[in-house]
């Protein structure tokens, strides 16, 4: 049971810009993407969410090539929060959130209430279920869209069926506050309810903080895989980022390290 | 976070009317406007005579011309004001959600004119009639909109649409421009009438087309609300919910010539109602297409009720082209929109 790459190959135009990338997203683990701008990130983010097709190599959800399956399939078990969501019409939030059960048809609207409910809840933003989403901040309707991504993998009622979410730099708007809070939260469900998490992250602190495992691309191949501790090392930084930096332990988590640039 | 917390209290929420209720109140509003129009124009007739004239036999003096007056002339009128401004409205919304910008309508973006070519074509190198121009139009507005999607989507924004629709009209236009240089007499008069949108085309047989035809179309675009939603929340988006991009686009395409094409062969381009009644209803009950769709339904049902009604009254006994009445209203409402700038 996982989303994974198997040797996944893109180019665009003349440029590759993924080469022999093979990760593994495991339900009940967050995976931390860490990379430079251009890196390949967004680019690996699309082909998971079956945006883009690889040249060579494949995608697998739980086994089955990703080609094989109907997008309605894709979505009743794996959810996408895109880095730039563009929504200018005049929705309210709580229709936006609504969104999340489109791909679940068999639930009925009192279910549906309450999975905005607690989607809404969970992202920290009850009090504007009732206001209109062009008229919220960047940040807030942020973590708008992650209520929606929420509502869409609660609504999966199947346990037999592994729940993915990719989330392409979820907190980028977000102040330190609700940056922790919703790193926090991703961690918590991907624990508790064996979600299985992919997020784009710059910070590699909070990457360091709250992920279990970590990716670094560069130039669109892999450079680390691994725990934290292992992948960011002062050589990685040097290799992914370009930047002197020093690890330290983090003085009050045992297994967990900082990062001081 | 704290000058957002401020806003918050500043900005407060904007009320919105209970859907239902606005689609019972314009349902109500549109019957009062259809029996005004039934009534009144060159004849006028009592509303007691109306129902006398309707639901009985009777033979009084005048009945007979007032009965002639509604059943041949005025209620085909109204029902095809009303499935034309139907299926105009919901089509805007459609291409509204479609093109994911407020702007696109039937005729700005060029398909109310790719319909006219066709049924142009059908009217001059054919025998014309209604059974030819309807499939050709058809035909006409399917390449269109193809060509709209296909242009306006490579310039990003409001831009390219409206370029895109600027090109297809004046390719279009020249087109007709030249199909009507070759034109007989006769054709010309058809035509010239033709091109400045009319209902005066209304009959039962053809209605009995239309109406279902249109509705049939528009009840399977309604159940398409979740898609169009999912549409304005961006393509990647819709995707990501489920709703396979490729063929949700085909299909609201086709959906949208199929009504189109024939409302178009059989009233000549009527314009702005497409861009103009999704907009009013956007305004009032926000842009979920569960209630937008049906709402626009109402909404151009009155809207070109009424407007048609202004266009038998205004100077009786003559009559101005209904085209010539929306445009009238819709254009300096486009120009408003344009001005207003913010959340088209």
């Amino acid at each position: 049971m996982s989303l994974r790459t198997i040797d996944l190959s893109v180019s665009r135009g003349k440029s590759r810009v993924l080469s022999d990338v093979s990760i593994d997203i495991e339900p009940g683990h967050v995976l931390g993407l860490l990379g430079a701008n251009g890196a390949g990130k967004s680019t690996l983010l699309a082909v998971l969410a079956g945006e883009l097709r690889a040249d060579s190599g494949h995608v697998e959800l739980d086994s089955t090539s990703l080609t094989h399956l109907p997008v309605r399939e894709q979505a009743r078990r794996r959810t996408v929060l895109p880095q730039k969501p563009s929504l200018t019409f005049d929705l309210g939030v709580h229709e936006v959130v609504a969104m999340g059960a489109y791909p679940f048809p068999e639930l009925d609207p009192v279910e549906i209430d309450a999975l905005i409910d607690s989607a809404l809840t969970l992202a920290g933003i009850a009090h504007l279920a009732h206001r209109r989403y062009p008229d919220l901040s960047g940040g807030e309707q942020q973590r708008v869209q992650f209520a929606r991504v929420l509502a869409q993998c609660h609504a999966q009622r199947d346990p037999a069926d592994s729940r993915y979410v990719l989330l392409d730099e979820p907190i980028s708007s977000l102040d330190p506050k609700h940056q922790i809070e919703l790193m926090r939260t991703i961690a918590m469900l991907a624990h508790q309810q064996q979600l299985g998490v992919l997020v784009i992250v710059h910070d590699i602190n909070l990457a360091a903080r709250w992920c279990d495992q970590l990716v670094m691309l560069a130039n669109g191949t892999v450079v680390a895989n691994g725990a934290p501790t292992e992948v960011l090392t002062r050589e990685n930084l040097r290799t992914v980022y370009d930047i002197e930096a020093e690890i330290v332990p983090h003085p009050t988590l045992p297994d967990r390290i900082l990062v001081l640039a | 976070m704290s000058l957002a917390k401020a806003d918050d209290r500043l900005v407060a929420p904007r009320p919105r009317a209970r859907p239902s209720l606005v689609l019972i109140g314009l349902a109500a509003v549109t019957l009062l406007v259809a029996a005004g129009a039934a009534l009144s124009g060159a004849v006028s007739i009592p509303l007691a005579d109306a129902l006398r004239v309707l639901f009985s036999d009777s033979a009084q003096p005048n009945d007979t011309l007032w009965r002639n007056v509604l059943l041949d002339i005025r209620l085909p009128r109204i029902v095809f004001a009303a499935v034309v401004g139907a299926g105009l409205a919901i089509c805007g919304a459609a291409m509204q959600a479609l093109f994911r910008n407020p702007l696109a309508e039937p005729g700005l973006v060029g398909i109310s004119a790719g319909g006219a070519l066709g049924a142009v074509s059908a009217i001059v190198l054919t025998t014309g009639g209604f059974m030819i121009t309807a499939p050709a139009a058809f035909v006409g507005s399917v390449s269109a909109t193809a060509a709209a999607y296909v242009v306006g989507r490579r310039v990003p924004g409001v831009a390219g649409l409206l370029l895109a629709g600027i090109a297809i009209n004046t390719v279009a236009g020249s087109l007709i421009g030249l199909l009507t240089y070759m034109a007989s007499d006769a054709q010309l008069r058809d035509l010239t009438f033709w091109t400045m949108g009319s209902l005066a085309g209304a009959t039962w047989p053809l209605l009995a087309f239309l109406t279902p035809w249109t509705l049939l179309w528009s009840i399977w675009l309604i159940r398409q609300w979740r898609a169009m939603n999912a549409l304005l929340l961006g393509e990647r988006e819709a995707q990501h919910l489920g709703f396979a991009l490729v063929t949700l686009r085909y299909k609201l395409v086709m959906a949208t010539a199929l009504i189109v094409g024939p409302l178009v062969a059989a009233t000549g381009g009527i314009g702005f109602v497409g861009l103009v009644v999704p907009h009013l209803v956007r305004m009032c009950l926000g842009a979920d297409h569960r209630w937008l769709l049906p709402a626009s339904m109402l909404t151009g049902t009155l809207a070109l009720t009424l407007a048609d009604w202004l266009a038998r009254v205004v100077i009786i006994p003559a009559e101005l082209p209904i085209g010539l009445v929306t445009s009238l209203i819709g254009g300096p409402f486009f120009l408003w929109l344009l001005a207003r700038g913010r959340r088209l």
